[in-house]
């Protein structure tokens, strides 16, 4: 399998405070659901190379948690409180996990690839690892990855053809292994991703930097970011 | 850099299989062939939970089933078809390279009966017991066994089954893994009930995929889990090989949050994409989600004749679910067996309840009986709410 460069070409992270500044276009069900939509829209919006890109070409990989938990409870309630009539035919569908790459695709058009990773803590690591495969391999020509957690979203673009940085590889495995920072949720994991694209930027390394995280079960995944001149110090050190 | 690392020319190949499903309650993979192309209805009153304040009152249900602790029967399913899979393996753990081992599993509701007796009890989201937890599946089947390469839950509705197969394929194909089990698996629930009863899609009687009176689906329940190797890596252990997985694909319908496409673009743009990965492209069976709802069916009709066209009407199609109800996470990864066993046996399960067809799904369905040939390639589909298609192409070896 031949791997293709694959780029990052936005990151947006949207909380509460995005909703307030920005006035949402969709009635939604849930707050998440809104600040999926406001994330996705502007990176999208931003995204030149969009229109160039077939619907089919273009994928959807999140990585949720158990902000879902909290749409189960409360669907269920409703049952118990008022029997079949308490169970919300509205509600239902965001008892599953994919309700919201759905609601992307639907927003966006998008009808390329669509998961869903449920692996905890480290699910948004996980939906950037499948993202990049994707994209590295030819399966699609760009792909919206991103995680939903509790009043927190982070959304990026991955595509083959413009940005700053790089994605030059990805990895799962268990174990914690050296320097590999444990995490107990999943905000924690935007933070640490967040972090090392600052500290990538503000240093101009030349060696791609690792954002490695393991959760409470001993699964690990290291993702390597880099920039033009650690992508081209590694090409040189493969050759 | 070798194909290990590189992907290039590796095959996938099965060479386990295990399940727990309505109809053979655990007893084994012949227990479940023999019934399935026996044309048995799974499909009764629900002893699980009381079905009396809802309008319909079946689903298939796994009977004499004894789970350690009732409200883990979903790590009770996964762990009977998990270790049945590696048991048909026939692979030493002991001589496995955990470090390139992997599992996947796709679930939509996970262990949701611990989530039903806590919030029953008055509990709230934070105090959720951990065997509750979507992820808590396959990390508790990778610690009975010691992996150590990728463990990944996959919840994209009722293809979860489908894409956990999938992903496990692509994490082998690319090098990342030699041996990866995958499948799924979900359990009957009033969680799951009540939605389905909420959007009026339950079949008060049987499930009639295809039929001019079909009024809905039914749920179900059970695991199943395919042990996926590399085929020089399977090849070298002496593995006996069953089929080879050779292509997958995800799309998004992009239309709606329960319906599916009414035309059936969404899946036949992922059947396109598997049957070009594989470089098959024309299948002798079909298994397909079939799930005996008006809009599904009939999706899946027009999918199928627009990616075959009129070679559409001689290829056998069939849906099991008419017999094993639908077990969302779990369904996916039956229907991939289902598929592996026409092509080791020769024959096609039939599609049961199927007696009045509908004119417009006039596709061959396999109504009623079993049917004996040849089966060299496959195809398996899904479909799931929030316009989710995955498919499957399965072929001999």
């Amino acid at each position: 399998m031949v791997k293709g460069r694959v780029r990052i070409t936005g990151v947006n992270v949207a909380d509460e405070g995005t909703l307030k500044a920005t006035r949402p276009q969709q009635r939604t069900v849930y707050i998440e659901e809104a600040l999926a939509l406001a994330s996705a829209s502007s990176l999208l919006s931003q995204d030149r190379g969009l229109e160039d890109t077939m619907e089919e070409r273009t994928g959807i990989v999140l990585g949720v948690d158990s902000v879902i938990d909290e749409w189960k409870e409360g669907f269920f309630k409703g049952v118990m409180e008022s029997g079949p009539l308490g169970a919300s035919p509205l509600c239902f569908p965001y008892t599953s996990p994919n309700a919201l790459a759905a609601r992307l695709s639907i927003a966006f058009g998008l009808k390329g690839v669509e998961i869903t990773i449920a692996s905890g803590p480290l699910s948004f690591l996980k939906a950037m690892a499948y993202s990049y495969e994707l994209v590295a391999g030819g399966r699609m020509e760009r792909v919206l990855a991103g995680g939903i957690t509790r009043g927190r979203v982070i959304m990026t673009v991955l595509d083959r053809k413009c940005g700053d940085d790089f994605i030059c590889g990805a990895f799962e495995s268990k174990g914690p292994g050296a320097g590999i920072r444990s995490v107990a949720s999943m905000d924690e994991t935007f933070s640490i991703f967040v972090t090392a694209l600052d500290r990538l930027h503000a240093s101009g390394s030349e060696h791609p930097l690792c954002i490695g995280s393991s959760d409470q079960w001993g699964n690990r995944v290291d993702l390597y970011v880099g920039n033009e001149r650690a992508l081209e110090t590694r090409r040189a050190a493969i050759v | 850099m070798d194909n290990e690392q590189t992907g290039v020319g590796r095959e996938v190949v099965v060479t386990g299989m295990g399940l727990i499903t309505p109809l053979d309650c655990g007893k084994g993979v012949d227990a479940f062939w023999g019934a399935v192309t026996g044309g048995v209805d799974a499909i009764g009153p629900v002893e699980l939970f009381d079905t009396s304040p809802y309008s319909s009152s079946v689903a298939a249900e796994i009977k004499r089933f004894e789970a350690p602790y009732r409200e883990d029967r979903w790590f009770a399913f996964l762990e009977t078809a998990f270790s049945m899979a590696l048991e048909d393996s026939g692979v030493d753990l002991t001589r496995l390279d955990m470090s390139r081992a992997g599992i996947t599993l796709g679930t939509v509701l996970g262990g949701v009966l611990l989530g039903e007796e806590h919030w029953r009890g008055g509990g709230d989201c934070s105090g959720l017991p951990d065997g509750y937890h979507l992820y808590s599946g396959a990390n508790r089947l990778a610690e009975t066994i010691g992996v150590e390469g990728p463990v990944l839950t996959v919840s994209t509705a009722c293809a979860s089954g489908t894409d956990a197969l999938g992903l496990a394929y692509r994490n082998i194909l690319t090098g990342r893994t030699d041996i990866m089990i995958a499948g799924g698996g979900d359990t009957l629930s009033e969680f799951a009930f009540s939605g389905f009863n909420s959007l009026n899609v339950l079949t008060k009687t049987a499930v009639r995929p295809f039929d001019r009176e079909r009024d809905g689906l039914a749920l179900g329940e059970g695991a199943a889990f395919l042990v996926l190797e590399e085929r020089g890596s399977a090849e070298k252990r002496g593995a006996r090989i069953y089929s080879k997985l050779c292509g997958y694909a995800s799309s998004a319908d992009a239309n709606h949050m329960t319906g599916p496409d009414r035309e059936g673009r969404g899946l036949a743009a992922a059947m396109r994409a598997a049957l070009v990965e594989s470089g098959i492209e024309r299948v002798d069976y079909i298994n397909v989600h079939g799930t005996g709802t008006l809009y599904n069916d009939l999706m899946e009709t027009k999918a199928i004749k627009s990616v075959f066209s009129d070679d559409a009407y001689g290829i056998p199609v069939s849906s099991v679910k008419s017999m094993l109800g639908h077990s969302f996470g779990a369904a996916g990864a039956v229907e991939a067996i289902v598929c592996v066993l026409s092509i080791l046996n020769g024959a096609i399960p039939p599609t049961i309840n199927l007696e009045c067809p509908d004119p417009e799904c006039d596709l061959d369905y396999v109504p009623g009986t079993a049917r004996e040939g040849t089966v060299g390639t496959c195809l398996s589909l899904s479909s799931g709410f929030g316009g989710q298609n995955a498919a499957l192409v399965l072929a001999s070896v």
